[in-house]
């Protein structure tokens, strides 16, 4: 029997994913806590429980991505979080050959040969505009849930212009456009324009080639997604599996491969 | 109307002291070898200048697409704003940001290049010599035609403007050596001393020693592995831009030649094992330009060629004045990098790199987009599809290149570990099987 995992500690979740003789076994996604230490543990812990493990010693091999993949102490390796994503979405689904990756604090467009091989990136980390900290953002103004925000969107008959340049700046926008008398679904689908717009312009920059696939969090989001399909002018394809843990899963599936 | 205060010189002499130092550092440190030799050259400019305040010599505001050669013949002392604030960065990283500060508490607009808005600073603020007078060519950009217009507005010193066409035809060259005479004239008039042709002749056959270096140790590069430090294209061109003409740039220069000769000699590279040519053929990061160290040792990264060491000048024919005048008025209209890429139309940007690629045997291409660098930014688009299409991995990320506040190190540094370790390590491998 061989047992591997990935942990992919970000900005926002900690997700790690355990392989067993090839298979997801356990995943898990927690919330992170200020210290990246303890959410690679937690999260770890969380996922060899679900998996009916003692802790991480019986795992042969074990790969740590994302920002605190530094900080992950029992960790054999680190990996950017660029293979992973790529190594997880090829694996999961061997027809991507571009990836959204809308993650909490940046995003980042990955396109992938037939191999799986990254041969190109491109990220946006300056600016909390087309991220999950935007959507996150606007929810506050708007007193709703992602969840919400996400379902109320496509109730939508005309999307309001929102831009995508500053989330402080939306934020002013988005209060704006509710004094106006616009309707919460509008603006809801005008804050998801904003960001697919942002994404469009990374896609651009790679190449858009399909099949393309989302991951991270805001993957779940389908208000957003729709909007970006449409912008895309072309499907994306839905992961079989949760889009927020492909990066951990990649971690696991290269961790996979140094275990033999 | 801004209050420009009295040169200060207290900065300048202490990096004189700072640049004095690394001769020493490259004694003890290998890898420090090109900065000591060229820190030794630096500081030799930098005292000079200082020498030229206290004995009153006239002090020319140069823009770096009008060469020194001519005011070194005039016996003026040139002082180049891009590069009196790019070399103490070497130094300290956050040397530019009071500047930055003073320039924008004055009104100057922040998405100004932060190169010009920190000579706009450092002249309200005293730290650059008050100038007698500003020369200054319509290329690259338009942040430089601004910024030297508010440096003149300043100042109230007369201006001597080149409007560089956008074309290399002959008429274009005619028209920019006329403009040359004209600045001879303009100097004459500021100096009230006619020019001594003997004088400008023996500065530019010194200045045509140099080129000869350059041209050889450019083609040393090329070696695999090159044996020559990713730094140096960076000092060929603010020193090219400073002190060409000058016996001390071209010793420098050999330097940078005879160590590059030396390692090909031995078929050895500036590391002991290249895993990667980068090619960074937009700007390297002036404030962070020692972590081209790291990327050195850990990566096996060279920066084998980037846009501002690929220069393209060529030795200048002294046989008659005509002759020298249009020698002069091709180098600095077609040689100066970032000057040779921005007029005209964009290809030949694009056609630069390329040729630079297959040359220079690149792997990658990285570019790294100043903020305030619209043309450059503006053809990044079309230079991606263009490696595309040719399956160069190519890398762009966003940078000030004189402010750290805009993208941090950190940061930017994070994105080139990935690229080069993600995208070009396995793309080699995959070339290989």
């Amino acid at each position: 029997m061989s047992l591997v995992a990935g942990c992919d500690v970000g900005s926002t979740t900690g997700k790690a994913v355990i392989l067993k003789d090839g298979e997801i076994c356990s995943y898990a996604i927690i919330q992170c806590t200020p210290s990246p230490v303890k959410t690679a543990q937690l999260v770890m812990a969380e996922a060899a429980r679900k998996a009916g493990l003692s802790g991480t010693e019986q795992l042969a091999y074990i790969i740590g991505t994302g920002y605190g993949r530094m900080k992950i102490p029992f960790a054999n390796e680190n990996v950017s979080e660029i293979t992973c994503h790529g190594a997880g979405a090829h694996w999961l689904c061997p027809s991507v050959r571009t990836i959204i990756d809308i993650g909490g604090q940046d995003c980042k467009v990955i396109s992938l040969n037939n191999e799986g091989r990254v041969i190109d990136f491109v990220m946006n980390d300056k600016c909390a505009a087309g991220t999950g900290r935007f959507l996150e953002a606007m929810t506050r103004v708007l007193s709703l849930s992602l969840e919400e925000l996400s379902n109320i969107s496509l109730e939508a008959t005309s999307p309001a212009n929102i831009t995508s340049q500053c989330s402080v700046f939306s934020e002013s926008e988005v209060i704006t456009l509710l004094n106006e008398g616009r309707e919460v679904p509008d603006v809801a689908a005008g804050i998801h324009l904003a960001v697919a717009n942002r994404l469009l312009a990374l896609v651009k920059k790679v190449g858009q080639q399909p099949d393309l696939a989302v991951a991270g969090g805001c993957a779940k989001n389908t208000g957003l997604i729709k909007i970006l399909a449409e912008k895309l002018n072309m499907p994306i394809v839905a992961l079989p599996r949760d889009p927020q843990i492909i990066g951990a899963l990649g971690a696991a599936v290269l961790a996979g491969q140094k275990a033999g | 109307m801004v209050e420009i205060k009295p040169f200060n010189p207290e900065q300048t002499q202490k990096l004189v002291e700072t640049l004095a130092l690394a001769p020493m550092l490259g004694e003890i440190v290998p890898s420090e070898r090109s900065m000591g030799v060229v820190a030794t050259a630096l500081a030799d400019y930098y005292r000079s200048i200082l020498s030229a305040v206290e004995n009153g010599k006239p002090i020319v505001l140069q823009q770096l697409c009008v060469g020194p050669e001519l005011f070194y013949a005039f016996d003026v002392q040139p002082v180049n704003p891009e590069a009196w604030a790019a070399v103490p960065l070497l130094t300290n990283p956050e040397m530019a940001v009071p500047y930055l500060e003073i320039a924008e508490n004055a009104g100057v607009a922040a998405d100004l290049c932060s190169v010009n808005r920190t000579m706009i600073g450092e002249l309200i603020g005293g730290s650059i010599p008050r100038p007698d007078f500003i020369t200054w060519a319509s290329q690259p950009c338009d942040s430089i035609k601004v910024g030297y217009y508010i440096a003149k507005y300043l100042t109230g010193v007369p201006m001597f403007f080149i409007d560089s066409p956008q074309w290399d035809t002959p008429e274009c060259l005619d028209y920019y050596a006329h403009q040359v005479r004209q600045l001879i004239v303009f100097l004459e008039e500021q100096t009230g001393r006619k020019l001594d042709w003997d004088r400008l002749k023996e500065v530019v056959e010194e200045s045509n020693r140099a080129v000869e270096y350059i041209i050889e140790l450019n083609e040393l590069r090329k070696l695999v592995p090159c044996p020559s430090d990713s730094r140096v294209p960076t000092y060929l061109f603010i020193t090219f831009m400073t002190m060409l003409g000058l016996p001390g740039a071209t010793a420098m220069y050999k330097a940078f030649r005879d160590e590059a000769k030396e390692r090909a000699q031995k078929k050895e590279g500036v590391v002991p094992e290249e895993k990667i040519r980068g090619i960074w053929f937009s700007i390297m990061v002036p404030w962070d330009l020692f972590w081209q160290n790291w990327l050195q040792e850990e990566l096996g990264h060279v920066n084998v060629m980037d846009m501002f060491g690929y220069l393209t000048a060529l030795p200048i024919d002294t046989s008659t004045p005509d002759k020298l005048i249009r020698g002069l008025a091709e180098r600095w209209h077609m040689a100066v990098p970032m000057g040779r890429q921005a007029r005209g139309i964009v290809d030949s940007y694009f056609n630069d790199f390329l040729y630079v690629y297959e040359e220079w045997k690149g792997d990658c291409l990285i570019l790294a987009g100043n903020s305030g660098c619209r043309w450059l930014k503006g053809a990044y688009g079309m230079l991606r599809e263009i490696c595309r299409e040719r399956e160069i991995p190519a890398l762009q990320f966003d940078i000030d290149i004189f402010d750290p506040r805009f993208v941090s190190a950190q940061a930017y540094r994070g994105q080139v570990e990935d690229f080069l370790t993600t995208v070009v390590m396995p793309a080699k491998a995959a070339k290989k099987r």
